[in-house]
Formats: structure tokens, C-alpha cells, sequence
């Protein structure tokens, strides 16, 4: 059974403490989670919002309106009604709210709780109370709200705050949970492509600040030290594409993170490293563009462009994860496909996933392998550039004490040095499409879930998963005969991929947060199957299940 | 190459170039060679990397390891090249607009950033690959192939914008004068910063004004009485240059900490570090607290 919880106010308001200490406490007590942040390009004020939704089950997507609203400020309180559910719970404070009868609220008193505590942020930690109080934690519970950053006065203020909203709250809800303690996470997106990244022994991390790429960098500068990495925020980003594939070229894993308008400026050299056969994983999380767009809204619309980025031909991987976990495995992969492929590897999530907290199951590393595709032993006439060789066999400088490696943008021989030589550009072209051949085999089937004996099948890329399964979910619960098939590994594409799935008579449904369909499109010019339907969002705002609920019915009624 | 002995130097390559006959590039190219055997390196011990243009081929045209990457952003490679592995002494190699023009941006930051590397410009004021328009160091109203009517813009002074930005070493030099050139490679080499090296160099195909005779008649050695260390006076003597004479020389010096040096936590090349998938249990652990 799920119950969203909704946080709004302005920014700098508090949003985030109380979202951190609900997550993390009702997380301890057994609860599963999917939080989501709305919020505006601004450092101070606007209308922002998070959503939390608790369940006892495994969330992997927002819901459209809240159970409980906590409202911080008064423009809050305006928008509650249409973001609350019939008869859901306001939080507030008592002045804020003079219109709403007590019953089935918790309105806070201005002058109790100012006797009660003197804590500035009094309202968000007797809100916080109010939430563990609702979810039936034990009032133990609210020690936890104590932080180490904080001083002591602070820490027993807030307690005092919590307390008391913990005490003013008579409502419960039953919602089951688990057992306390079952090893699970919180975790965003960014975080989980940044620890993918060091489980992958990445050395190097350059890039640029883009709204919302920016954590994967603040998570990686964090542990900078303790992991023995450099993470540089370099002058623009095409100094971070071309430093991090420079550390690549000689030997380390490198990366680079972006949003879409510094994925622009990162083209040339996406092709540079691609024609030079350096390994380079990309991170773009996307955001709706074009230019500079919406900020820190979501969209997956930059698929079409990251698969035909920069010029000339080349083989290259798109990786799109499916969710948060799926984005940690992902990016450990990414790495491991890079060198051996010695391509370009571009992870492309979204805002969505990336300003989404989850609760999810504690990685299991030991399954992980670092694989390098290296040639170690010196080899007389080695060449680095052998025409016949698709992968592996990669040597850097400074690999062994003979070899001398040279590395070109140019079309070059099988040394690197530069040649006009028709033969030879002929042999690369012949290169690039039997290493896209071998990547197409490689890459991981789409995912699929649903009723095996369905009659549509939807289909979705990357983080459109979560919303879409649950609203499968829904549809095989009530018999109807729906399945999906979602695709992490985006690109190349085998044209045979969607062989076993699609029979004469099944209805395609294409599911993308864009308004063109671009993933429908780029699967029709591989495999020649073109879908039935199509559902699209495409106003900055994630998939919810209700949204694609509603919008089978319409394809459904004709 | 005059008094260059180029026999049983490992750097040399008995490889062709693409360069034009009489070009300034080929001083420049025996002018590093000469000076990487006579430092004792290997060309193991070396990478050369550069970005595009006429400059920017000479990495095909050493013994060592190389770096041809795009235009302009041969210093971002380097750094990330430095990054990965100290251990190999890099030199970058690129043209006037390659660096000043495209790279513009990346110049700037990195004498913030003060890798640890030579960079010597190729700096002919002009360009040579696309045919003779005019470069970010060509003269206001110098006609080109391109500006027929002279040059709107004024040019850039590089080592006095080096200068500025307290560049840890900042020398000028010319290619028809390799003893002075080696002397400039040789001490950037022994720098330890990013040491630039403004290469005055005759283009003998786009070039009229700027010949060999013309850099001959104003190039001046600096007195040995300037102070490299005095920015000031290093700006001020960054302000000659045409007909009252160029400086040729070390102008300027500001040792400070490398780039890596500031990376305290990191005590040998990254490349030497050991890792494992493991490597982050730790950070898991806290994660499920």
C-alpha cells in the first residue's frame, strides 16, 4: 500500500531537512521509497516541491497527488488543494490555514510550538514528527533527527520541535512495512552513475557544472580523497570531454558528466576518441532542451541526437538506465564496454532519475569485475591500430618500457600516424561496422515484464521504466493482457532484437518522454517494426502511472 | 641544421613531412629533438601532443609517444594526459591559432592550472594549413589572404597575457636561431610549471611580412640584467615588439605548485594506483546505515 507524502515551500525553506530526515528514518523502520524533487532554476524562493512516496513494497515511480501535504509557506497552501487527494491530510501551521476544520489535519499552534522550541526550522521538525508519528514509529524514532553538522542547542531544539509535532498528531496510518534493517540504500541517480564510476576504478573525473549532472561530480569530489581520484572542474566542457579522454589515452579510466547543451560541446571530441580508439564514458543527464530549456525539469529527448552526435561514421554505445540500481550496474558496465570496444560510451539518464531518491537493495560488488582489455606483454611491430582487431589489445603509453604509441584524430595507419591513403580509409569504415556488429551481439536484451500472453506491448527506454511498469502493473492486475519491454542498452541497436516480442497481431505501444518519438523512430529504421500507438510527456514533468493509465484508455476507446 | 648533430639521436625519424620547404617548423623540430637526447629522455619518456594545424603535425614526426588530437585542445589532452601519468614528460606543440584562436579559453585556465609541461607555440602570425588567413597574432591592417583590406583586429600579445595571468614561465624565441631555441626548450624542460615558448617563426608560403629577415632585424636578446621574476617589468618588456624590437629570452618566472602538487592526496601517477570493484564496500556500508 503506497502513501505519498508531499513537501512544498520556497527554496532554502526547508524542504530538503525534512525530506532527508523522513526518508531516512521511515527507511530505518522498513519502509520502501521513491522521492522525487520539483523544483524551479533558482538558489532562493519560487515554488518547489518534493514528493515521497512510502509503501511496504518496492516504488518505482511518483504518484500524482499526495496523502499528506506538508505546506511551508502560504503560496503552499494555495496549491495543496490540487495536489492533494480527496480527503488527504494537510500539514501546516494553524495561521496558514484558517479555512481548514482541525479533523483530519495536524495544524500546528504558532505560539505553542514558539514555547515549545526556539528551533528557526520549528515547523519543519515538528512536521517531521508529525510524519513518524503517522507511520507508526516509535518515539525513539526522533532522536534521529539529530545531526552531527549541527551544535547541540540546535539538535535539542529541533528534538523539542519534533516532539512536539509528534505528540500534537493523533492520526495513524496502517501502512505495513518490513522488518527494520533489510540492508537497503538511499540513493539518487547521479550518485549511483558516481559510485558505479569508483566501482569501475575510475582515476579521473573533469567536467563542467550543468544543472542536472553536477551530482555525480559533488558525490565523486566528496570521497576524492579517501578514493585516490582526481575530480577537476574543468573551464568549459569541451576541456573536460578532451582532459578526460587524454587521462583515458593514457591508461586510466576517465570520465566525464554533462547535461544536453554541454553534451553539444563535447561532439567533436566524441569523435576524436571514437576514430582514435580511446575509451571514454560520457555521462549526459538529460534535461528538456533545446538550449538552455528548462533547467531542472526532465526529458528524454536527447536520444537522437547522442546517437548521431559529431561527424563522419563511428561505432559508439548509448546505455540508458532503467532505474537508480540499474544505473550503478550500468555505469560499471559502461566502463568494461569502453575499453573493450575502445568506443565512446554515453550513459544517458535524466533529471528524473537523477533528483530521484530510492530505497533500494545494498550493491552486491563481489559479482562486479574490472575488465581492461589490455596488452601487456611487448610486441615487436606492435599495432596499436590493427585493422582486423575489434576489440581489446589496447596498449597505452608507458604500458611497457619499449613501445611507442601514437595517437591521431586523423584517418591513420595501423600506427596512428595520419594517411590519405584510400585502402587504408576504407579498412577503418570496414573496422567501425564490424565493431558495431560485435557491440550489437554484446549489448544486453531489453527487459521484459508483464502477462506473457499479451496482446500489447509496450515499449520504453531508460528511466520511462519505472512509471510504466507500475502502470503494467496495474493493467495485468485488473486482466488485461499488456506486457512492456524496456531497453537499457539503446544503442546499436540489433535489427533482430524485437524478433521473439512482436507477432502479427501485437499491438506496439511506444512510451517515451518526448514529443517525437525518437527511440519508436530509431527502432523502426533498425528493425523495420513501427509502433501502434504511441504515449508521450513532454512538459518537463516524469511518467506517472496514472498518466499512462489514462492514456491507454484513449488508445484503448479509439 | 647548422650546428644541430641530428645522427644516433633515438627522437629523430627518417619519416617525411608535409611541411613546406624553407618552413620555420623544421628549426622547431630538430630544436626539440637535439634537446630531448641531449637531456638524456627516451623517447619512452616522452608524449607529444598537439592539436591541428602545421604545428600540430609535428608528433608525427618524432620518435616518442604522441597526441594529435583537435584543433585547439591540445591542453586539455595534456592534462589529462598529466593526469594519468606523470611520469611521462609532455610537450605540446601547437601553432599560433591553434593556441591563442581555438584554444583560447583552455590557454587561459591552464596557466591557472600550471600543468606541468613545455608548450612551445609555433607562432608564425598567420595561418598555414587553411591557406593564410589571418591568426590572433597577426598585425592590425596587415593585409592576409584573406583580410584584403588589412586586418581589423588588433593582435594578441601572448606572453604578455601569459604574463598577466602569472604564467610560471614565459620565454620567447625564434626558429632562425636554434642555438637561443634549445637554450629556451632546454630550461623550459628543467621548469617545473607550465613553461610557454612563443616561437617566432617565418610561414614562407603566407607569411610576407613576417620573414625570416624581418624577425632577424628586430630580435634582441634580453639584457641579462632583467629580472624574470619582477612581473611588472616582465609586462613591460612583454610590450615590445615590431619595429622596436623583440625580446627574445626568458621574460618572466613565478615559480608556484603544479597542478598535481596541489592534488595533495595523490602521491604517485594515478595510473599506479590499484583498484578494485570492492574499493567502494565501505562507502556502501554507510550508505545502509
Amino acid at each position: 500500500m503506497k502513501k505519498t507524502i508531499v513537501i512544498a515551500g520556497a527554496a532554502g525553506e526547508g524542504i530538503n531537512t525534512i525530506e532527508h530526515f523522513i526518508e531516512r528514518i521511515l527507511k530505518r523502520n522498513g519502509y520502501e521509497l521513491f522521492s522525487y524533487k520539483n523544483y524551479m532554476s533558482r538558489v532562493r524562493g519560487g515554488y518547489n516541491y518534493t514528493t515521497i512516496v512510502i509503501s511496504d513494497a518496492p516504488v518505482f515511480a511518483l504518484v500524482d497527488k499526495a496523502d499528506i501535504f506538508i505546506a511551508l509557506n502560504s503560496e503552499a497552501y494555495a496549491h495543496s488543494k490540487s495536489q492533494m487527494w480527496e480527503g488527504a491530510m494537510l500539514i501546516a501551521m494553524k495561521d496558514l490555514a484558517l479555512d481548514v476544520s482541525e479533523s483530519g489535519h495536524v495544524l500546528f499552534d504558532k505560539t505553542l510550538l514558539a514555547n515549545e522550541s526556539k528551533a528557526k526550522n520549528a515547523f519543519s521538525m515538528a512536521s517531521v514528527g508529525a510524519i513518524l508519528k503517522i507511520f507508526g514509529c516509535d518515539e525513539n524514532a526522533l532522536s534521529e533527527t539529530a545531526n552531527k553538522k549541527w551544535t547541540d542547542v540546535v539538535n535539542e531544539e529541533n528534538l523539542k520541535a519534533a516532539k512536539f509535532g509528534y505528540e500534537k498528531t493523533h492520526i495513524q496510518f496502517e501502512v505495513p512495512k518490513h522488518s527494520v534493517n533489510r540492508h537497503h540504500m538511499l540513493m539518487g541517480g547521479n550518485q549511483a552513475v558516481a559510485l558505479g564510476a569508483l566501482s569501475a576504478g575510475i582515476s579521473f573525473y573533469c567536467a563542467y557544472p550543468m544543472a542536472p549532472s553536477t551530482g555525480i561530480m559533488n558525490y565523486l569530489a566528496t570521497y576524492e580523497k579517501e578514493m585516490h581520484i582526481i575530480v577537476e572542474q574543468a573551464e568549459d566542457e569541451i576541456a573536460a570531454v578532451m582532459a578526460a579522454v587524454g587521462a583515458s589515452s593514457n591508461g586510466v579510466r576517465a570520465m566525464t558528466g554533462t547535461s544536453g547543451g554541454g553534451f553539444a560541446l563535447m561532439v567533436e571530441t566524441l569523435g576524436f576518441a571514437a576514430v582514435s580508439e580511446i575509451p571514454i564514458v560520457i555521462a549526459n543527464v538529460q534535461r528538456p532542451g533545446p538550449a538552455t530549456g528548462l533547467p531542472t525539469r526532465t526529458e528524454q529527448a536527447d536520444l537522437s541526437f547522442v546517437v548521431s552526435a559529431s561527424q563522419g561514421e563511428f561505432s559508439r554505445i548509448v546505455l540508458a538506465p532503467l532505474t537508480v540500481e540499474d544505473a550503478f550496474y550500468v555505469t560499471h558496465r559502461a566502463f568494461n564496454l569502453a575499453d573493450k570496444y575502445q568506443v565512446p560510451v554515453v550513459i544517458l539518464t535524466d533529471q528524473l532519475l537523477a533528483d530521484t531518491t530510492q530505497s533500494i537493495p545494498k550493491f552486491d560488488t563481489s559479482q562486479l569485475k574490472i575488465e581492461r582489455y589490455l596488452e601487456t606483454k611487448v610486441i615487436e611491430g606492435y599495432k596499436r591500430y590493427d585493422f582486423d582487431v575489434v576489440s581489446g589489445g589496447r596498449k597505452y603509453p608507458g604500458i611497457d618500457s619499449e613501445t611507442l604509441i601514437m595517437t591521431d584524430s586523423h584517418v591513420h595507419d595501423v600506427y596512428g600516424h595520419v594517411t590519405e591513403d584510400a585502402q587504408m580509409t576504407v579498412a577503418l569504415k570496414h573496422k567501425f561496422i564490424k565493431r558495431t556488429e560485435a557491440i550489437q551481439l554484446e549489448l544486453k536484451k531489453p527487459t521484459f515484464y508483464g502477462d506473457a500472453a499479451y496482446k500489447t506491448l509496450f515499449i520504453a527506454w531508460g528511466s520511462t521504466y519505472g512509471a510504466l511498469k507500475e502502470a503494467v502493473d496495474a493493467l495485468v492486475d485488473r486482466g488485461e493482457k499488456v506486457a512492456m519491454l524496456a531497453f537499457s542498452d539503446v544503442f546499436p541497436i540489433h535489427p533482430e532484437v524485437l524478433k521473439d516480442y512482436v507477432h502479427p497481431d501485437t499491438e506496439i505501444v511506444n512510451v517515451e518522454g518526448n514529443a517525437m518519438n525518437q527511440f519508436g523512430k530509431l527502432l523502426r529504421m533498425e528493425t523495420g517494426v513501427m509502433f501502434n500507438h504511441a504515449i508521450n510527456k513532454y512538459d518537463g514533468r516524469p511518467f506517472t502511472e496514472k498518466f499512462i493509465l489514462e492514456a491507454y484508455e484513449v488508445i484503448k476507446n479509439g | 641544421m647548422g650546428n644541430i648533430n641530428l645522427s644516433d639521436n633515438p627522437f629523430v625519424t627518417n619519416s617525411g613531412t608535409s611541411w613546406c620547404p624553407g618552413c620555420g617548423n623544421f628549426s622547431i623540430l630538430d630544436c626539440i629533438t637535439q634537446v630531448l637526447n641531449d637531456m638524456a629522455f627516451k623517447p619512452q619518456d616522452v608524449l607529444m601532443v598537439s592539436g591541428i594545424g602545421q604545428a600540430a603535425k609535428l608528433p608525427h614526426y618524432i620518435h616518442a609517444h604522441g597526441l594529435n588530437t583537435l584543433h585547439g585542445r591540445a591542453i586539455p589532452a595534456a592534462l589529462g594526459a598529466q593526469v594519468a601519468n606523470n611520469a611521462i614528460k609532455i610537450v605540446i606543440s601547437s601553432g599560433d591559432g591553434d593556441t591563442y584562436g581555438e584554444g583560447g579559453n583552455h590557454f587561459m585556465h591552464n596557466i591557472r592550472r600550471n600543468l606541468d609541461v613545455v608548450h612551445i607555440v609555433h607562432d608564425n602570425q598567420v595561418y598555414g594549413l587553411t591557406k593564410g588567413q589571418g591568426s590572433p597574432t597577426t598585425a592590425l591592417g596587415q593585409k592576409t589572404r584573406l583580410q584584403f583590406d588589412g586586418m581589423r583586429h588588433e593582435p594578441l600579445n601572448p606572453v604578455a597575457l601569459a604574463i598577466s595571468l602569472g604564467c610560471s614561465f614565459v620565454a620567447r624565441s625564434f626558429s632562425g636561431d636554434p642555438k637561443h631555441l634549445q637554450a629556451m626548450i632546454t630550461a623550459a624542460m628543467k621548469h617545473k610549471g607550465y613553461a610557454l615558448i612563443d616561437v617566432m617563426q617565418p610561414c614562407v608560403s603566407f607569411n610576407h611580412v613576417n620573414t625570416f629577415k624581418w624577425y632577424k632585424d628586430r630580435a634582441f636578446y634580453i639584457s641579462e640584467s632583467h629580472d624574470p621574476t619582477d612581473k611588472v617589468k616582465a609586462f613591460e618588456l612583454a610590450q615590445t615588439f615590431g619595429d622596436a624590437g623583440i625580446p627574445m629570452g626568458i621574460l618572466y618566472l613565478n615559480e608556484k605548485p603544479t597542478f598535481l602538487e596541489q592534488c595533495r592526496h595523490i602521491d604517485r601517477p594515478l595510473i599506479q594506483y590499484d583498484r578494485k570493484p570492492t574499493d567502494i564496500d565501505w562507502l556502501i556500508d554507510r550508505l545502509v546505515e
